[in-house]
C-alpha cells in the first residue's frame, strides 16, 4: 500500500515516496537514485532498462533506444532488432515497470498508485499517452503533475519559505518555466510557459555538430554506430565543460581515431540560438503572471541541463541573482511528485499544504465572422485562456452562419496563434442542428480542463437540448482494445531480472569499452569479461559484491586511460 | 461590488490585499481544487474580485458606491458575468463548417446586439490596471549616469542595481562625489568616522545616495579583500560592522545584513580566493559595480555560487581569460645572448646553457689552434669550422634565451596575478623586454665576451689569410 511519485524524464527517471520526514528517493537495483530512460533488447530478447541499456547505446544502436519521451503522443514506432517494434508509450511503460519493481523491492509493499510528472507544456494528447504508458505498466495513475510545479512543491515543502519564486526547468528534452507564489501553505502557480522541444539533448546535438565540423566529417554520412559514439562523446564533452573550462576528446569514427579539444566559449557561441530560445518563455511567464523581476524572491534551477555553466550564467545575467540551491536539480521533480502523492493520500504532515496549478496554453475553437469568408478565413476563439487556474470550466456561445445550416463541426485547437492552422489541432465535435435561418440557432461550447490537464469538450444545442460530450483521443493515442492487447504483449516480454541488473550494467560497460579500444587493451577487456562471467557464476554469499567492485575499478582505470575528460 | 465575494472569503470588505490573500489561503484548504472544482473556481473568482476592488483608486470606489445606490454600476458587470459568461448575450463569432453550405448573402452580425463578453477580461480581471512592463534584463547593468540631468520621472527601473538618478540638484551630486572622496579608512579611524559619513549620505536624495552607496561598497569590498588579498579576522570584523551600520541607511535588506553579520570566514575564504584571482581591483569597472548584487545577495557563498556569480560579470571574466591566456609574442633573437652566450647564461644562472656555450667556445678554440698549426686546405677547413661552431653556439643560445625570457615573464605575470595585481598579457611582454635589455652587465659582457670570442675566429682568419698569401 503505497503511492509513489515518478519523474519520467527524457534522459533519466526517478521514483520517490512520501514519508513523514519528507520525500524520500528510492534507489534502483544499482543503488542509484536516477535510472536512465533507455530501453534496449538483449541478444536473447530480454529487455534491458536503465544503465545497462544506456551503456549499450554505442555498441548496439539498432537494439537500444533513448530520449523516446520526445515522441510521446506521436505515432512514432521504434524498431528494436529484428521484428520487435515499440511505441513510445510502451517504451515508457517498460521504464515505469522497472521503477515500480524498484519501489516495491525498496518499500517491501505493493505499489498501489503513482503520481507521474509531465512537462508543463505537454498537450492533451501527450498527457494521455503518459497515462496510457502507466496503464501498460500496470500502474494505476490518477494524477499527473507538471514538472516545474513538482519542483516548486519539493522546494516549498523543504524550505517552508514564503514569496514569489521562478522555477527554471531545463531537462533532457523539454524546457518549462513556472512562476509561483508561496504563502500560508498555498503554492499557487501564477504562470507557466515552455518549449517542448528544447533541452539538454539539443546542447549535446549542437556539440556533436561542432565536433563533426572540427573533424571535417558530415554527420549524415556516419554509420549509426559512429553517430551514437559521436553523440556519446558530445555528451561527455558537455559534462566535461561543466566541470572545467576546456575538455579534450578522442573519438573513433570508422577506423580512424581523432582527437580534439573544445572550450566553453565554443559551446556558448554554438549554443547561442538555443540560449536565445530560452528567453521567450521566461518573458511570457513574467508578463502573464503580472509580476516584475524585482518581485521575484528566488530562482530555482531544475533539470540536469541547468548544471551547465552556460545556463547558470544566463540565469544570473537575466535575473541578477544567484539561483537557490535548496533542491537537487536532478531529483527535485521526483521529490515533488512524491509530495503530490503524499497530498493525494492526505498525509497528516501535508494537511496545511494546497497547490493550485494553471493550464499553460490557450484552448479554443475555430470560428468565422461571416458566411462569405467561411471557407477560407477562420480565426481562433479562445475559450480557456492560457494560465487560467485549473480545474476550470468555461463556456461560450456560437451561432450558425448559413441559412439552413444543419450541423456544426466544432474544431478544437491548442495554441496562441490567431490562425487555427498555426495551432495544434486536438480534435473535433460534430453536432446536428435543426435547419433555421443563419444566426437563429445557437450552441454552447463548454471546455472543462481538469487538474490532470485532460480536456473535455461539451457542445449543447440550445433549442433542442442535444448534448455531445467528448474527451479527445486522436489517432496517436491507443484505444481501449489496443491497450489491453499491448498490456498482454508487454507482460509477456522478459525484463532482465533485478538481481542481475548490476552485472548487466557492468558487462554492458565492458562491451562499450571493448568497442572503443583496439589491440592488446581490447584483448585484455575480452579476457577480463570472460573471467568475470566465470567467477560470478561460481560466486556465492557476499563474493559477487567484491567481484563487481574489482571489475568496476578495473573498468574505471581503463576508461580513464581512454578518455581524458 | 457584490457582497457574495466577501462572504465567500469570510471577510469584511477591506482594501488590505494581504488580508484577502490570507483569507483565500484559509478557505482554499477547505475547498481543495482536486476535490471541489466548482467551489475552487468560485473562491478564486471571489479573490480576484476582492483584489481588484482593493486595487482600485479610492476616488473611483467612492464614485461607484454612490452610483451603486441608484443602479448597478457597469463596472461590476464583467465580474458578475464571470461564472455566467456563457449565459451572456449570444452574438459570438460564428462557426463555419457546414455540410449544407447555402451560398447567398449572409446577414451581417447585427451591430445593435451586444458582442460576446470578452473572455480575456473575465478571466483576468486584475490584469487591466498598470499592465506590467517586460522586465527581463538583457545586458550588463549600466553604470550610473553620474553627469546625467536629473530625471523628473521616477519610474521604477527593472534593474536589480537601482542606481537611477532621481530628483537631485547638481549640489547633491557634488556632495556625493565629495563623499566618495571622503570615504573614511574604517580600519584606522574606527566606527565614528563611518557614522559621520553615513549621516551625510543619509541626507542625500536617492540618485546621489546610490553613488555614495556604490563608493562605500567598493570600499567595503577593498576592505574585505585588503591590499594583499589575504583575509584576516580583523578585516572580516571591520567589514561586518560596517555592513551592519550602513544597512539601514541604504535600505539593504535586513536579513542580508544579518547574514553578513553571521558571515562565516570559511565561505568568505572561498569567495575571496575566487574574487582575488578574477576581479581586477580597478574602480569603475563593471565587475565592481556588480558588487552590490553580491553584497545584497547572499554573502555566505557556496563556492559554486561564487563561480556562477562571476560568470555574470563578463568584463571580469574577460580580464581573467586575458590573464590566463599567455599568447607568446613573436620570437626574436636576444642580442645580448647572441654576442656573448656564455656570459648571458652565467648572468641568468642557466648553468646548462652556460656549460653548452662554454663547450662550443672551447671547441671553436681548439679548432682554431689546429688551424694555426696546419697549412693549406686543412688550415682553411679548420678555420671555417671554428667560425661555424662559434656562430652556431651563439645563435642556438640566443634563440633559447628568448624562450626562457618568455617563460620567466609569464611566470612572473602569474605570480603577480595571484598576488592580486592585475597582470594581463601585455605585462608579461613588458617583463620579457626588460629581461632582454642590454644594461650594465650586457655591455661588460659584450666587451669581455667579444674579446674572447674573437680569439678563435681571429686565429682561424689569420690561418685563412696566411694560406691565401703563402699559396
Amino acid at each position: 500500500m503505497a503511492i509513489v511519485g515518478i519523474d519520467l524524464g527524457t534522459t533519466n527517471s526517478a521514483v520517490a515516496v512520501w514519508t513523514p520526514e519528507g520525500p524520500q528517493l528510492i534507489p534502483n537495483a544499482l543503488g542509484e537514485p536516477l535510472t536512465p530512460s533507455v530501453v534496449g533488447l538483449d541478444a536473447d530478447g530480454t529487455v534491458l532498462v536503465g544503465r545497462a541499456a544506456r551503456e549499450r547505446l554505442a555498441t548496439e544502436p539498432e537494439r537500444t533506444v533513448a530520449s523516446f519521451k520526445r515522441w510521446m503522443g506521436s505515432g512514432h514506432v521504434t524498431r528494436l532488432g529484428r521484428g520487435q517494434s515499440f511505441r513510445p508509450e510502451e517504451l515508457s511503460a517498460l521504464v515505469l515497470k522497472s521503477l515500480k519493481a524498484d519501489a516495491q523491492a525498496h518499500l517491501g509493499t505493493e505499489v498501489t498508485e503513482a503520481v507521474i510528472s509531465v512537462p508543463a507544456y505537454f498537450n492533451d494528447i501527450q498527457r494521455k499517452a503518459t497515462l496510457d504508458a502507466a496503464r501498460l505498466a500496470g500502474l494505476p495513475v490518477e494524477r499527473l503533475v507538471n514538472e516545474p510545479t513538482a519542483a516548486a512543491l519539493a522546494y516549498g515543502v523543504a524550505s517552508r519559505q514564503e514569496g514569489t519564486v521562478l522555477v527554471f526547468d531545463l531537462g533532457g528534452g523539454t524546457f518549462d518555466v513556472s512562476l509561483l507564489e508561496l504563502y500560508e501553505g498555498v503554492m499557487e502557480v501564477r504562470a507557466t510557459a515552455g518549449d517542448v522541444a528544447l533541452g539538454g539533448d539539443d546542447f549535446s546535438e549542437i556539440l556533436a555538430g561542432v565536433i563533426a565540423d572540427d573533424q571535417r566529417v558530415a554527420p549524415d554520412s556516419l554509420s549509426p554506430g559512429d553517430r551514437a559514439r559521436l553523440l556519446r562523446v558530445a555528451e561527455a564533452v558537455k559534462r566535461g565543460l561543466t566541470a572545467a573550462p576546456e575538455a579534450a576528446y578522442e573519438i573513433r569514427l570508422g577506423e580512424a581515431v581523432r582527437r580534439g579539444q573544445l572550450d566553453r566559449a565554443r559551446l556558448e557561441a554554438a549554443a547561442a540560438p538555443l540560449l536565445h530560445r530560452l528567453r521567450a518563455p521566461l518573458e511570457r511567464a513574467l508578463s502573464d503572471s503580472g509580476k516584475r523581476l524585482a518581485d521575484l524572491d528566488g530562482v530555482i534551477l531544475v533539470g540536469g541541463a541547468t548544471r551547465m555553466p552556460v545556463i547558470r550564467s544566463l540565469v544570473v545575467r537575466l535575473f541578477g541573482r544567484l539561483p537557490l540551491v535548496h533542491v537537487d536539480p536532478d531529483t527535485a521533480v521526483a521529490q515533488g511528485a512524491a509530495v503530490q502523492a503524499g497530498l493525494k493520500a492526505r498525509h497528516a504532515a501535508l494537511e496545511e499544504v494546497v497547490m493550485t496549478d494553471v493550464c499553460p496554453f490557450t484552448l479554443g475553437i475555430a470560428i468565422t465572422e461571416n458566411a462569405r469568408t467561411a471557407g477560407t478565413t477562420q480565426v481562433m476563439l479562445p475559450i480557456i485562456e492560457r494560465n487560467a487556474a485549473v480545474p476550470v470550466s468555461r463556456a461560450h456561445r456560437i451561432t450558425t452562419v448559413h441559412d439552413g445550416q444543419d450541423h456544426i463541426e466544432v474544431k478544437v485547437f491548442q495554441g496562441e496563434s490567431l490562425r487555427p492552422d498555426d495551432n495544434i489541432p486536438l480534435g473535433q465535435v460534430p453536432v446536428t442542428l435543426p435547419k433555421a435561418p443563419a444566426g437563429a440557432e445557437t450552441a454552447e461550447v463548454r471546455f472543462t480542463y481538469d487538474i490532470n490537464g485532460a480536456l473535455e469538450v461539451e457542445v449543447a444545442v440550445v433549442s433542442t437540448g442535444l448534448r455531445r460530450r467528448q474527451v479527445f483521443r486522436n489517432g496517436a493515442n491507443l484505444d481501449e482494445g489496443e491497450i489491453e492487447a499491448r498490456f498482454a504483449a508487454l507482460a509477456a516480454i522478459k525484463l532482465a531480472p533485478r538481481e542481475q541488473a548490476e552485472n548487466r550494467a557492468l558487462l554492458a560497460r565492458a562491451d562499450a569499452l571493448y568497442a572503443e579500444l583496439r589491440g592488446d587493451l581490447r584483448q585484455h577487456v575480452a579476457g577480463r569479461v570472460a573471467r568475470f562471467e566465470r567467477e560470478i557464476a561460481e560466486a556465492s554469499g557476499s563474493e559477487p559484491e567484491a567481484l563487481r567492485a574489482a571489475f568496476a575499478s578495473e573498468l574505471d582505470a581503463l576508461e580513464d586511460h581512454r578518455f581524458r575528460f | 461590488m457584490s457582497d457574495s465575494a466577501w462572504r465567500l472569503l469570510g471577510l469584511e470588505p477591506t482594501r488590505d490585499a494581504s488580508a484577502i490573500r490570507r483569507a483565500y489561503a484559509r478557505r482554499l484548504k477547505l475547498t481543495r481544487p482536486d476535490e471541489d472544482a466548482e467551489g475552487f473556481q468560485a473562491l478564486l473568482a471571489a479573490r480576484e474580485r476582492a483584489l481588484a476592488e482593493a486595487r482600485r483608486p479610492l476616488s473611483e470606489a467612492w464614485q461607484d458606491s454612490e452610483r451603486d445606490s441608484g443602479e448597478e454600476g457597469p463596472a461590476d458587470e464583467p465580474a458578475e458575468a464571470s461564472e455566467a459568461g456563457a449565459a451572456g448575450p449570444g452574438g459570438a463569432g460564428v462557426i463555419v463548417e457546414s455540410g449544407s453550405p447555402d451560398p447567398g448573402p449572409a446577414p451581417e452580425v447585427d451591430p445593435a446586439r451586444p458582442g460576446p463578453p470578452l473572455v480575456r477580461d473575465l478571466e483576468n480581471p486584475a490584469s487591466a490596471p498598470g499592465a506590467p512592463a517586460l522586465l527581463v534584463r538583457d545586458s550588463d547593468p549600466a553604470p550610473p549616469p553620474i553627469d546625467a540631468a536629473p530625471a523628473t520621472d521616477a519610474a521604477p527601473t527593472p534593474l536589480v542595481i537601482d542606481i537611477a538618478p532621481l530628483e537631485a540638484g547638481p549640489a547633491q551630486w557634488q556632495e556625493a562625489r565629495a563623499l566618495e572622496a571622503d570615504l573614511p579608512p574604517f580600519l584606522r579611524d574606527g566606527a565614528d568616522s563611518l557614522t559621520a559619513w553615513l549621516a551625510r549620505a543619509r541626507r542625500l536624495p536617492a540618485g546621489p545616495r546610490a553613488l555614495a552607496e556604490a563608493a562605500l561598497l567598493r570600499a567595503l569590498f577593498g576592505l574585505w579583500r585588503g591590499p594583499d588579498g589575504r583575509l584576516t579576522a580583523k578585516r572580516v570584523e571591520a567589514t561586518r560592522a560596517a555592513i551592519l551600520r550602513a544597512a539601514p541607511v541604504f535600505g539593504w535588506p535586513r536579513e542580508d545584513a544579518v547574514l553578513a553579520a553571521r558571515f562565516d570566514p570559511r565561505d568568505a575564504a572561498v569567495a575571496t580566493q575566487i574574487l582575488r584571482d578574477v576581479i581586477p581591483p580597478e574602480p569603475g569597472d563593471p565587475a565592481v559595480v556588480a558588487v552590490p548584487v553580491f553584497l545584497r545577495g547572499r554573502l555566505p557563498l557556496q563556492a559554486a555560487d561564487a563561480r556562477a556569480f562571476l560568470e555574470s560579470a563578463p568584463r571580469a571574466l574577460k580580464a581573467y581569460e586575458a590573464m590566463r591566456q599567455r599568447v607568446p609574442p613573436p620570437r626574436r633573437l636576444c642580442p645580448y645572448a647572441l654576442l656573448a652566450p656564455h656570459v648571458w647564461a652565467v648572468a641568468h644562472r642557466r648553468w646548462g646553457v652556460a656549460l653548452a656555450a662554454l663547450a662550443g667556445l672551447w671547441l671553436s678554440f681548439l679548432l682554431s689552434n689546429v688551424a694555426m698549426d696546419e697549412t693549406g686546405g686543412r688550415a682553411v677547413a679548420c678555420g671555417a669550422l671554428a667560425l661555424l661552431v662559434w656562430a652556431g653556439t651563439a645563435a642556438v643560445t640566443a634563440v633559447r634565451a628568448d624562450r626562457i625570457q618568455i617563460a620567466a615573464a609569464a611566470r612572473a605575470a602569474r605570480r603577480a596575478g595571484r598576488k592580486g595585481v592585475y597582470a594581463p598579457a601585455e605585462r608579461a611582454t613588458r617583463l620579457r623586454r626588460a629581461g632582454a635589455r642590454m644594461g650594465g652587465w650586457g655591455w661588460l659582457a659584450l666587451i669581455w665576451g667579444g674579446s674572447i670570442a674573437f680569439i678563435g675566429p681571429y686565429f682561424g682568419l689569420i690561418a685563412l689569410i696566411g694560406t691565401a698569401l703563402g699559396g
